[in-house]
């Protein structure tokens, strides 16, 4: 197992560092890579969703969660964008589904 | 026994044939001595022994000895015994500064001029403690320089005590500073790389490459890469990749993985090298 280092970011973004040395310690790395006086945590690396569709909605609550608000956020703007699209192609008579299909 | 000089029809005692045979064979009762010492005539063919737990000296002076008279020298004492030419030369390959149970052979080679046979005691004043240690040399003693780093090579450095110092290894005629190669999708993993420490990922297609020892300048060359798995690429799953530029530092560099809709996007492989003359 290989272990990461996590800490929380501004808009309480979830950042994590991986480590790339053997030459030093996790301990080491953590002093050496994350902000100075940010709390962090070491966990293993499987320990994150191995999907990332939603990693800009990932948070830290006593592990690795994935905010609801956030994952929200990020289904609304494919959304919008692919509604967008699509509304622009219709305007060649092309229809949503097809949209879709081609977006997709 | 000292130098003698026999007579024709002298008659020798037992005691005197034991003592000319302890000294054939190179032994003999030795002489100690408890401080400095300046050598005399009547220690030709003796041994002198220097027990002090001080430093101490024996000097050596011309007219006392003829060629071909030799004096065993031997230090049990804690203090350094130094051999020290007074009026006379004293010429040695080794050295002249007798350690604790050191020793070895001053021979005459005319009245003012003497050598110094010294006595190297095999492993006995090794500095080597572990494996993989190299025995070196200060500008005064002999020293260990303990094994370094896996991959790391010797390099001369005439700053460092022994001359000598690991580094780590150089790579490309050390032009290249830094390299990695990681995942940037599933589960993360660095693929390989060299002084690089750790990689942050700030969320998606966004990334900082944090190195093991800081670029000696920020106008380094920077290679950036991505791969993309699923076939032919297209223009759902085409990636490109930029550097901050005002996050292109000696200790980090961050870098950002766009789609070619100009969003952030995550590229299945990262790849970043630093180059710098």
């Amino acid at each position: 197992m290989s272990k990461i280092i996590v800490y929380t970011g501004k808009n309480d973004k979830l950042i994590y560092v991986l480590p790339a040395t053997n030459d030093l310690t996790i301990e080491e790395i953590a002093e050496k890579d994350v902000p100075e006086n940010t709390p962090y945590h070491i966990i293993e690396a499987t320990d994150l969703p191995s999907d990332r569709t939603y990693r800009d909605a990932w948070i830290w609550n006593n592990g690795v969660v994935i905010d609801e608000n956030k994952k929200l956020e990020i289904d609304n703007a494919i959304e919008n964008k692919i509604n967008t699209k699509a509304a622009l192609l219709e305007r060649l008579g092309i229809t949503e589904d097809e949209a879709r299909l081609l977006l997709a | 026994m000292a130098k003698q000089t026999f007579s024709v029809g002298q008659v020798l005692s037992a005691a005197q044939m034991t003592s000319l045979q302890a000294t054939a064979m190179g032994g003999g009762a030795p002489v100690t001595k408890t401080a400095s010492y300046t050598l005399v005539a009547a220690d030709a063919g003796t041994v002198i022994q220097m027990n002090s737990a001080s430093s101490t000296t024996i000097t050596v002076n011309t007219a006392l000895f003829a060629a071909g008279d030799s004096v065993q020298i031997q230090n049990i004492g804690a203090g350094v015994c130094t051999i020290t030419a007074g009026t006379a030369t004293v010429t040695t390959a080794g050295s002249l500064a007798l350690s604790q149970w050191e020793g070895g052979t001053l021979y005459f080679t005319s009245t003012s001029a003497s050598i110094f046979f010294d006595v190297v005691q095999s492993g006995s004043t090794s500095p080597l403690t572990t494996k993989g240690d190299l025995y070196t040399r200060t500008s005064s003693a002999d020293a260990r320089l303990p094994v370094g780093t896996n991959g790391y090579t010797l390099v001369a450095d005439s700053a460092e005590t022994t001359g000598l110092k690991w580094q780590a290894a150089s790579v490309g005629q050390t032009y290249f500073k830094a390299f990695c190669s990681f995942n940037g999708t599933g589960t993360p993993a660095v693929l390989n790389g060299y002084n690089v420490s750790s990689i942050t990922d700030n969320g998606t297609g966004d990334y900082t490459v944090n190195f093991t020892n800081s670029i000696s300048s920020a106008n380094y060359t920077f290679l950036l890469s991505v791969s993309k798995v699923g076939g032919v690429v297209s223009l759902g799953t085409g990636r490109m990749i930029v550097a901050q530029e005002d996050e292109i530092g000696t200790n980090s560099l961050r870098v950002n993985v766009f789609s070619t809709a100009n969003a952030l996007a995550d590229a299945d492989r990262v790849n970043v090298g630093l180059v710098l003359a």
